[in-house]
């Protein structure tokens, strides 16, 4: 039989009880005044901008209550908050490192603290996923790609950027350590086959292996693409390839001044970004390699204007391009999806520059009349593909170029149309 | 509704409550069914048309029910019809695609082509709410309940939200007073919301972080592991199916506490069981007991002949596991409960006790987890995959590519060792360390009280946070 409590307990549970309700409704206080102002997340993308309407149909399909569950999850009051405190624990307490489940996109930290993208070490743990059929039919489909090009006066380039688990598997977390390897990802077979179709490439990855006793910066350690002084390293190689097709006047290889070790920033802008963390435990700040520039001779200046499409290591790349000065004109299509821009006029490489320059222009899907918009007046196009989208066959860029300088009805749409947007993007 | 979903917890569960305490007492029945019946139409909006039609014709049939209202096989017919009723409707929306799929495949034998079948949906919790109905009808023929005050009354019994859609079964005669008359006070308040909280934890910090490994291991052909794989998967299943499954059965009694009711536990250290006998009064005890009430006692129980207890509880296991799903795999884990347990019965509780404790606990436990291979493969063939695998039977695979990965994850063995030692609690001699229930919340030392409090409420935030960021995660036992 229980006692009447006393006015002691009564008082003090239902303050708690208060408490309780104050916790609950929150969220929902939170959300309707904005008040207190919600954390800012990087790289979140609601799905649902406005509660759905509620109509008869929709309720009796159950479609009205699937949305509604979507938009509670992506408005709910002080979720930014919730978001970071729960990355926070998740990072801190047990060293996970997953931006969002959905991306099924994490970074795996090394020892010593070395920054990959998981996505990296999957494929290189992966067996290959194209089969050389396959590969060989795509690689012939670039080697017309180059040809339709060439006739309308454009140079094309393949420029395989570097898997930075493959470049520096030694910090790699021991259970992978031994386990990556080049010959578990679409690479070798992507490049036999471009060489039996003779595409003029670049491969980076071979040269970075080669080159990472000569230059410490790369791939630095701290980041996930490759660095301004690799994406520099990698645009001085790739001149020569360029060159060699006879398309263009012989552009010249521009010169490295000097090195200037800046703008030191830590691990942790890069996980505090990513992530949405709200401190991190690696504190120490690197400094990053920027190659300044030589001066290249007045006639070169401008000589290029230049198309990349691919995928988030051409965000250096042209910027590497802007420093060299050899460009009049820059247009990166991200994925085929999004434009962006660079505008060399501003950049003066022999200043410390970031990303100078580049911006968004803004949605760009692929079609027909944007194709023609972004290859209006280039003499240069180059394809930047990571290992791991090898397998997305240039998202659909050659089957673009067939449509516009080809014979439209063998642009067969055939390749994925699922298209995964990089870390941070 | 699922209880780890933003929708519930950051809007429904506050408007609910806010409804039902904002209402005068002698009508929060009609606020708590209002708020069941809006939690119900959420998973299932055509339905709830159904289950009202049906506990409407329940509720004017249970009134002929009583000794006395009718002849007695005037009784026993009427009992039988609105059974078959409900049950009926089960083993439609349950049953109907898996036997039209066995017919076909049947036919396609013999090359007859595939007649026309529109899937039937299932609604959700079905299964435990029909047995609810049963509980209901049987209890007022019987004489061990009265009819309900109220057609209303009878449908909050059936829908009452916190146990409606994954039990536990409350069997009507349990509740059938407090539906009537119960007190809130904010001592047992407070303490649904620790109970309720604890039952979060046990589903977010301890199911989905061994769900990460089980689901790797069963979602792969088992030709491309290794036994040792097999092994870990099988484990991590285990136990991410007890913490689901009595996370979500304390979510349920700690919202009925939070409304004033009182519901019957539905786990008790099921895996710290010395015979698969007791493992079954231990685990889902609701199930156990329902299925002891209104089936096994029915056939006879232990009341006949040895030959007959024995057959009658492979009967009820068989029962049991063909209500748990309309496949194989369930029928065949049915039988393998079925048969153990009749082993036991055969063997007799002298002959078990005869085997260390330990070791029976570790012999029990180890033919619980190979059941669920069963439970979690999907199909037959699955599952003898990986018990030819589990047993070295068959060549190890490849290898899991992210299985390295997953192990290394502190978390993963930070939940193993909570998790498991909380398991087997009492056969570690750990089960004093652990919060105990009070019998009157309201006489809980006021520290206890805070203690409980913080912890709730450090729980709902970390909760909150890991659903805001991961997004979805049903419960196990809502397929069922």
């Amino acid at each position: 039989m229980s006692i009447a409590p006393s006015n002691l307990r009564r008082g003090f549970q239902g303050l708690l009880v208060a408490l309780a309700a104050a916790l609950l409704w929150f969220p929902f206080f939170q959300h309707a005044a904005k008040w207190p102002a919600d954390k800012r997340l990087g790289g979140f993308n609601p799905r649902t901008r406005e509660f759905p309407n509620l109509t008869r149909q929709a309720w009796l399909d159950g479609s009205f209550a699937q949305t509604v569950d979507t938009w509670a999850t992506e408005h709910v009051g002080s979720r930014g908050w919730l978001v970071a405190f729960n990355r926070q624990i998740r990072y801190s307490c047990f060293g996970q490192v997953e931006p969002s489940p959905r991306r099924k996109r994490a970074l795996v930290i090394g020892t010593p603290p070395v920054l990959y993208e998981n996505i990296l070490l999957v494929d290189a743990l992966r067996p290959p996923q194209v089969p050389p059929e396959r590969m060989d039919v795509f690689a012939g489909r670039l080697r017309r790609t180059q040809e339709l090009l060439r006739q309308q006066g454009m140079a094309f380039l393949v420029v395989l950027a570097p898997n930075k688990a493959i470049v520096y598997p030694e910090s790699l977390p021991a259970w992978a350590r031994n386990r990556v390897s080049d010959t578990n990802t679409d690479y070798r077979t992507f490049l036999a086959a471009l060489d039996r179709h003779e595409v003029p490439y670049l491969d980076s990855l071979a040269l970075f292996r080669e080159l990472r006793p000569l230059h410490s910066d790369l791939v630095p350690p701290h980041a996930i693409h490759w660095g301004h002084q690799g994406a520099w390293i990698a645009w001085q190689h790739a001149i020569p390839l360029i060159n060699r097709q006879g398309l263009l006047p012989d552009v010249p290889v521009p010169a490295t001044a000097d090195v200037i070790w800046d703008k030191p920033s830590s691990m942790n802008q890069e996980l505090l970004g990513q992530l949405n963390l709200f401190a991190g435990p690696h504190y120490r700040s690197i400094p990053s390699a920027y190659p300044v520039a030589a001066p290249v001779p007045a006639e070169a200046e401008s000589m290029l204007r230049v198309l990349v499409v691919g995928d988030s290591f051409g965000f250096t790349f042209i910027d590497a391009m802007a420093r060299s000065r050899l460009c009049a004109e820059i247009h990166y299509w991200f994925y085929m999806k999004s434009a962006k821009g660079a505008s060399p006029a501003s950049f003066d490489s022999r200043e410390r520059r970031g990303l100078p320059g580049i911006s968004g222009l803004g949605v760009m899907r692929r079609s027909i009349e944007n194709g023609q918009r972004m290859l209006a007046g280039k003499n240069l196009v180059v394809l930047v593909v990571t290992t791991f989208n090898i397998d997305k066959f240039s998202w659909g860029f050659d089957h673009l170029v067939e449509q516009l300088y080809g014979d439209p009805a063998t642009a067969a749409e055939d390749f994925a149309e699922e298209i995964e947007v990089n870390l941070g993007d | 509704m699922v209880f780890s979903s933003a929708t519930f917890l950051f809007y429904f569960l506050p408007a609910a409550l806010a409804l039902y305490f904002l209402t005068p007492p002698r009508f929060r029945n009609v606020s708590a069914l209002i708020a069941s019946l809006v939690f119900f139409a959420w998973g299932a909006p055509r339905f709830v048309f159904v289950l009202i039609a049906t506990c409407f014709v329940d509720y004017h049939a249970s009134r002929w029910l009583p000794r006395g209202r009718l002849p007695d096989p005037r009784r026993k017919l009427l009992l039988g019809l609105v059974l078959a009723l409900d049950l009926g409707l089960l083993l439609y929306f349950k049953y109907a695609n898996f036997f039209v799929g066995e017919i076909q495949g049947l036919l396609a034998r013999f090359g007859v082509a595939p007649f026309p079948w529109t899937a039937v949906v299932l609604p959700i919790g079905i299964s435990f709410f029909t047995f609810q109905k049963v509980s209901y009808l049987v209890d007022v023929y019987r004489g061990t309940a009265q009819v309900a005050h109220s057609a209303g009354r009878h449908l909050l019994y059936i829908a009452l939200f916190p146990q409606l859609i994954a039990g536990p079964i409350v069997r009507y005669h349990d509740v059938a007073q407090q539906i009537d008359r119960r007190s809130t006070t904010t001592g047992l308040f407070l303490d649904g919301f620790w109970r309720f909280s604890v039952g979060l934890a046990k589903k977010v910090f301890l199911a989905n972080t061994f769900a990460r490994l089980a689901d790797l291991v069963f979602d792969t052909p088992p030709s491309l592991m290794t036994t040792t794989q097999a092994w870990a998967g099988v484990l991590a299943y285990t136990f991410q199916l007890y913490y689901d499954f009595a996370g979500y059965s304390d979510m349920a009694i700690g919202l009925g506490r939070m409304l004033g009711f009182r519901f019957l536990e539905n786990f008790n250290f099921p895996y710290a069981s010395a015979s698969i006998g007791e493992f079954w009064r231990r685990w889902h005890i609701s199930l156990g007991r329902f299925m002891m009430e209104y089936l096994y006692v029915p056939l006879g129980g232990n009341r006949m002949s040895h030959r007959r207890t024995v057959l009658n509880l492979w009967l009820v296991f068989l029962a049991s596991g063909f209500w748990h799903g309309a496949a194989w795999t369930f029928i065949l884990w049915g039988i393998w409960h079925g048969t153990l347990i009749s082993m036991e019965k055969t063997l007799g509780p002298e002959r078990l006790k005869r085997i260390p404790r330990p070791l029976a606990i570790a012999g029990t436990f180890l033919l619980v987890a190979l059941g669920w291979v069963l439970f979690r493969s999907g199909t037959i063939h699955r599952a003898g995959g990986f018990y030819l695998l589990l047993f070295n039977l068959l060549p190890d695979g490849a290898g899991l590519m992210a299985f390295p990965e997953i192990m290394a994850d502190r978390a993963l063995w930070l939940a193993a060792a909570v998790g498991i030692p909380c398991a087997f609690a009492p056969a570690l001699g750990l089960a004093r360390f652990l919060p105990r229930e009070p019998d009157d919340p309201d006489a809980l030392p006021l520290r206890s009280v805070a203690i409980r409090f913080a912890l709730s409420v450090a729980i709902f935030i970390v909760v909150a946070s890991e659903m805001c960021a991961s997004g979805f995660n049903p419960f196990i036992y809502f397929q069922f």
